[in-house]
């Protein structure tokens, strides 16, 4: 470890890319994971709030008072740390640079990319993040662009659909609510709310930053750990804000039928790991090692390289619409498969069956499962290729608590027959289902 | 193309048939000596004009440079000497004191450059006293209207003609318009505050700065040649050389070892050149000698009609103490090229094979290689189902592979290789993007990248198929059932359907819109019969353009993928996209106006205006930089006003299609906003056109621009995009040249763009509820 400027760094290798990775810790805790790209003219920054839209629950930090937080406080305060207004966002496409922030249900994301001006840019975000200017105006203003968001997303039959199938899994609002929150839950936001959540969560010490591309470290660390040190003067550190979201371990509608203005017919499986909500928190290689073996699995029974994929896809059940996403976060974990189909309910009906007797058997294809791996390791290698790919692969990584070297380590283990426990869940009792039919929209 | 060696002055019958005066014209007028970008912008904007008119394309130029020079200078250059040997032209004009650093390029050059940029007709006036003595009025009358019969011309903003440069552009323009001539005058180029010029590219070459002439050229410097014998004294020193003679009459680059490309035949190949004296081995001969050694082949070139291609200068000519010492620098500059060569990312033109371009660039820093595999064939709404579905049936399965399951495995066991394709429309053409990326190296020292390249030819040139030849029937049933999906789900998004609709109702009752994918109705009729048609049409007959990119140390590579496509039948004449020609520009009708009502949350308000530049301009930029004005930032009129300002929208935005020279401007609002959003959007274009706006918008834009082409030299996907565009729009510019052209982009050229903006159509889809209230209001038709 080399002290410099404030600082602790650190530098590690990533054994698979040969990646080479200087991790910073400032004394406030906040950490930078640099990860140099030589010959490369864009550069990437991304600033990571590991608390979403799920955290409305937490301790105030100023009164010690519990708060319950409106539903879609965490994406309006992200709306309003760089809105499009303020002279810093002015600014800021002034030089070139392209800004991105999002909220999910469990971080917000604040990146930019850019040529020139790396270090004006990153210092402009900085203050943005850490010193917002938080007003009554700017909070009406966002409350009508995030309503108009709101209504668009409404003509998103995607949005819409998920929406339902989300509420038949979940009785958390947190769970099954759009990240923007509801119509109502915008309306009641206050700027008061804003700072609230602010001053609890966008603290150094829960805060990563991720660089990559090729500047000077030096002289940018050096900038950072000034600026970090004007913002942390004898603070009290909180260390540890974790909410876990109250329990919630009930399918709530088992199947619903639709009609939707579409021009196509769909089907919506949802699985809930009924077990891990609240009950085991993962984090680390774990987490990152069942976001792996989950999808391992479903890419095996449900991939288009499965032969009940090819005997469907030629059944005409299924196109290549089929999508299926494994989430698992540290305090839960959920699988949605969906699709477009001319006979929803017998693809849906053919796909849970093949799914859940597939698992339930115990039958693993390590032939398959190991061509699987090599692909996921591809992907990999390839997300390294892109700046922003690469920064949002490290953000991920570290909202983990991996760090970014650590991780490659994951695609070390054969796959084997346990990979199948990562989706015991997948069964019947554990099973909501919504079936879409179009009605013509236009 | 015709090259017509005429001297206008003089009425002959023969002039009359080789020229009628009858046939209608669009004449670009100048020297061009280099054909730089500035020139090629003249000559597409004539080109496109000619096409739009379906007139004759031609240059008038001269058969030697026309200005006064010292005496007794070659002025015409030209690859093979003993051709015209004897042949010294000379100017008519009185002897300069100023130095002539000698041509660009040869004549063949010139000619082969003005044939691909769409020239029918090149006519060489013989610069003579009786033509150099001619008045403008003489000029106009007698060559342009009498014996070219010119209803477009096109000329630089400085050009000059006639006796001692007294024609000017107003002058032809006052003609112009008196006798029902379309004068066209083009700005300068400007990069990096200087107008492009010949003679300033010249000056470039005579210093060896070849990236800098290559930015104004467009292209590097060649010099062709026939190899003749030398004393071979490069064998001896590990450097067997190719050597040349300097064509008389052309600039001659500064003495020195420069990394270049040679080629030969169809091929350009990595090579290493030194052009000069040669001052340590020779004392007798006084003419610089053009050395080319190809690196790592072994090629017989005696006797052979090569090229060489200036690339960057490694170091300039010197008299080396020994024979020994030359050797080890000799070395040194073998090991920069190769070094060069490997990681120079410039995508260049590796072999023509047939009539297929193999482009190439080579780059050690990405993980990922591609191959893209770009096919152009003509879109007719009876053949865009049969190409599209070939497209997905191709690509569904290879003799090898002969089904999905076999398929995905394999290239998943290369690292997660992927295979794509990607059916889209440029104007009256259907393109099918095959694309493969794949990891180069695995970490278990296999080469994932190039153990795939031959299963995407198979797809194309091996695709599955039964014992009878024929495409396998439950690869086509199921993805012809995959296709209608996709047709049916496109309506989904109400956005990209409002979009559509707009796309439709502006294209009545001129054109018709086909849909690049097909349409349900046609593609339940395709026929496996049609499928294989198709196929044969498509390698046959198709434009093919390959592009192949990623950490390749050699061309080996290229040259297995090469091979292949020589295997490809391909017919005599093929479909050649030519910028302005082909793809065609259309023009648009009178201004309408259509509502309709649908299942929507939103009012889809679209608003859509012709008189953008085409794609064959550089002045694309402009366009870019203009529709930035209008959305995508916090600044942008549209985005500030609609969005942050007044709340009415969530997305808004603007598009510019310089294929169709329309800017379309979409936005999805609350329905009672629809018409003030409307308003808005018109008093927003005209400030741009009044010059109504902040200094930092412009500022801002042309920074947005330049950012997004510099980002996109570090996107391997994107920059081949961006070239697969370009190469259709005729390689005006690479992304790497981009920024210096944005920076040169001003308030006066926006205002001047917003101005000639004219609306063609305002295009809305409100929700249902409204339609009632509406037809409260008014007489309850849907459209106007």
């Amino acid at each position: 470890m080399i002290p410099l400027t404030g600082m602790i760094r650190y530098d590690r290798k990533d054994r698979v890319s040969g990646q080479q990775v200087h991790v910073y810790q400032h004394h406030s805790g906040f950490k930078i994971d640099i990860i140099q790209k030589v010959g490369f003219q864009n550069k990437f920054a991304g600033f990571l709030v590991p608390f979403g839209a799920q955290h409305t629950r937490y301790k105030d930090r100023a009164t010690g008072e519990m708060v319950q937080a409106e539903l879609g406080t965490a994406h309006f305060l992200e709306h309003c740390i760089l809105s499009g207004e303020d002279p810093a966002a002015i600014r800021l496409t002034s030089l070139g640079v392209e800004t991105d922030a999002y909220t999910t249900t469990t971080h917000a994301f604040y990146s930019f990319t850019c040529v020139n001006s790396f270090a004006e840019a990153l210092k402009l975000h900085f203050d943005a993040i850490f010193h917002p200017d938080l007003n009554d105006t700017k909070t009406r203003r966002e409350a009508e662009i995030i309503n108009a968001e709101f209504t668009m997303y409404k003509e998103d039959l995607s949005t819409v659909a998920s929406s339902i199938l989300l509420r038949s899994l979940f009785s958390t609002p947190e769970m099954y609510e759009d990240v923007l929150g509801n119509a109502e839950s915008i309306d009641r936001i206050t700027t008061a709310d804003l700072e609230k959540m602010h001053r609890n969560f966008y603290i150094p010490q829960n805060l990563s930053l991720i660089l990559v591309g090729s500047f000077d470290e030096d002289s940018l660390i050096k900038e950072l750990s000034a600026w970090l040190d004007e913002v942390t003067p004898n603070e009290h550190i909180q260390t540890d804000i974790h909410i876990p979201l109250e329990n919630d371990n009930r399918v709530l509608v088992a199947e619903q039928r639709l009609e939707l203005p579409s021009s196509t017919s769909s089907f919506w499986i949802g699985y809930r790991d009924k077990m891990s909500f609240g009950h085991e928190r993962r984090n680390g290689h774990e987490l990152m090692g069942a976001r792996l073996a989950g999808d391992i699995v479903l890419d095996m029974i449900l991939g288009s390289g499965s032969a009940d994929f090819e005997t469907m896809y030629q059944d005409g059940l299924l196109d290549e619409s089929l999508t299926y996403q494994y989430i698992v976060e540290p305090d839960y974990a959920y699988l949605v498969i969906s699709g477009d189909s001319r006979q929803p309910e017998r693809a849906a009906e053919r796909l849970t069956h093949i799914l859940e007797s597939r698992i339930a058997s115990g039958e693993f294809d390590e032939s398959r499962a190991n061509e699987l791996l090599r692909s996921k390791l591809g992907g990999y290698l390839r997300s390294l290729d892109d700046v922003t790919e690469c920064g949002e692969a490290a953000a991920g990584i570290r909202l983990a608590h991996l760090e970014f070297t650590d991780y490659s380590s994951i695609f070390n283990k054969t796959p084997d027959r346990t990979m199948l426990e990562e989706l015991h869940f997948v069964k019947p009792a554990n099973r909501a289902k919504v079936i879409v039919h179009g009605r013509r929209r236009m | 193309m015709k090259t017509l060696q005429v001297d206008l002055t003089k009425s002959t019958t023969e002039l009359s048939d080789i020229l009628p005066p009858e046939r209608p014209r669009a004449v670009v007028l100048g020297f061009f000596d280099g054909i730089h970008r500035g020139h090629q912008e003249l000559v597409r904007t004539m080109v496109t004009c000619a096409a739009e008119r379906g007139i004759e394309p031609c240059v008038f130029s001269f058969d030697r440079y026309p200005k006064p020079v010292p005496g007794h200078v070659r002025l015409n250059a030209t690859t093979n000497p003993q051709k015209n040997e004897g042949l010294l032209l000379q100017s008519p004009l009185p002897d300069s004191r100023l130095p002539f650093k000698g041509l660009l390029q040869t004549s063949e050059q010139r000619d082969e450059i003005f044939e691909g940029l769409g020239v029918d007709k090149l006519i060489l006036q013989t610069f003579n006293r009786s033509f150099a003595g001619m008045l403008p009025e003489e000029f106009c009358d007698q060559i342009l209207a009498a014996r070219l019969n010119a209803k477009v011309i096109v000329v630089g903003d400085d050009y000059r003609f006639a006796k001692a440069q007294k024609g000017n552009v107003s002058i032809l323009r006052e003609w112009g318009a008196s006798h029902g001539v379309d004068v066209y005058v083009v700005p300068a180029i400007r990069i990096d505050g200087e107008v492009l010029s010949s003679s300033k590219i010249r000056e470039w070459i005579e210093e060896g700065n070849m990236p800098q002439a290559a930015r104004m050229m467009g292209r590097y410097f060649r010099i062709p040649g026939r190899v003749i014998h030398g004393n071979a004294l490069g064998r001896t020193v590990g450097m067997p050389t190719a050597n040349l003679r300097v064509p008389n009459g052309m600039v001659i680059p500064m003495y020195g070892v420069y990394v270049t490309r040679t080629r030969v035949e169809d091929t350009w190949y990595d090579s290493v050149t030194n052009i000069g004296l040669r001052p340590t081995v020779n004392h007798t001969d006084p003419l610089p000698l053009v050395e080319t050694c190809i690196l790592d082949r072994r090629l017989d070139l005696y006797d052979k009609d090569i090229e060489v291609e200036f690339l960057e200068l490694s170091r300039p000519e010197i008299r080396f103490p020994s024979f020994i010492s030359m050797s080890t620098e000799i070395a040194k500059d073998l090991e920069k090229a190769r070094e060069w060569h490997t990681h120079h990312e410039h995508m260049y033109l590796y072999k023509l094979q047939q009539d297929i371009p193999v482009m190439l660039s080579r780059s050690a820093r990405f993980n990922t290689s591609y191959l893209v595999i770009d096919l152009l064939v003509p879109l007719a709404k009876a053949t865009a189902s049969t190409f599209s579905l070939l497209a997905q049936v191709l690509t569904a399965a290879t003799e090898k592979y002969p089904g999905r399951p076999e398929l995905v495995s394999f290239l998943d066991q290369e690292y997660g290789a992927e295979i794509s394709v990607e059916v889209s429309r440029v104007n009256e053409l259907q393109k099918l993007s095959f694309r493969l990326s794949a990891v180069h190296n695995g970490i278990d020292g296999s080469n994932p990248f190039a153990n795939c390249v031959d299963t995407l030819l198979d797809m194309l040139l091996r695709p599955a198929r039964g014992d009878d030849d024929h495409f396998l029937t439950e690869i086509i049933e199921t993805e012809r059932q995959n296709l209608l999906m996709t047709l049916l789900a496109e309506e989904n998004d109400v956005s990209h359907y409002a979009t559509l609709r707009a796309r439709q109702e502006l294209m009545k009752p001129n054109f018709e819109w086909v849909n690049p994918l097909g349409d349900s109705d046609t593609l339940l009729h395709v026929t496996e019969e049609d499928l294989r048609d198709a196929w044969v049409m498509m390698l046959a007959r198709g434009s093919i353009q390959v592009y192949l990119f990623g950490n390749l140390p050699t061309t080996e590579l290229a040259d297995q993928l090469s091979l292949r496509l020589a295997t490809i039948p391909r017919a005599s004449e093929s479909l050649k996209p030519v910028a302005g020609i082909l793809p065609f520009i259309p023009t648009w009708g009178e201004n309408k106006t259509v509502h309709e009502y649908g299942d929507a949350e939103m009012a889809h308000v679209i608003r859509i205006y012709d008189g953008m530049p085409p794609y064959s301009s550089i002045r694309v930029l402009e366009g870019y930089v203009l529709t930035l004005m209008l959305t995508s930032f916090p600044q942008s009129l549209l985005y500030r006003i609609i969005r942050e300002e007044l709340g009415y929208a969530y997305y808004i935005d603007a598009v510019y299609d310089p294929f169709a020279r329309t800017l379309t401007v979409i936005a999805e609002v609350e329905p009672a906003e629809t018409a003030e959003t409307l308003e808005i959007i018109e008093r927003e274009i005209a400030a741009l056109a009044k010059d109504a706006y902040e200094d930092d918008l412009l500022a801002a834009a042309k920074k947005y621009l330049q950012s997004s082409y510099l980002q996109a030299q570090d996107d391997a996907a994107e920059r081949l995009s961006l070239e697969s565009e370009e190469f259709i729009a005729g390689s005006k510019f690479t992304s790497a040249e981009v920024p210096a052209y944005i920076d040169e982009i001003t308030r006066e050229k926006i205002s001047a763009l917003a101005s000639a903006l004219q609306e063609r159509l305002t295009y809305t889809l409100e929700p249902q509820s409204t339609a009632a209230v509406d037809r409260a209001g008014e007489d309850g038709s849907g459209q106007t």
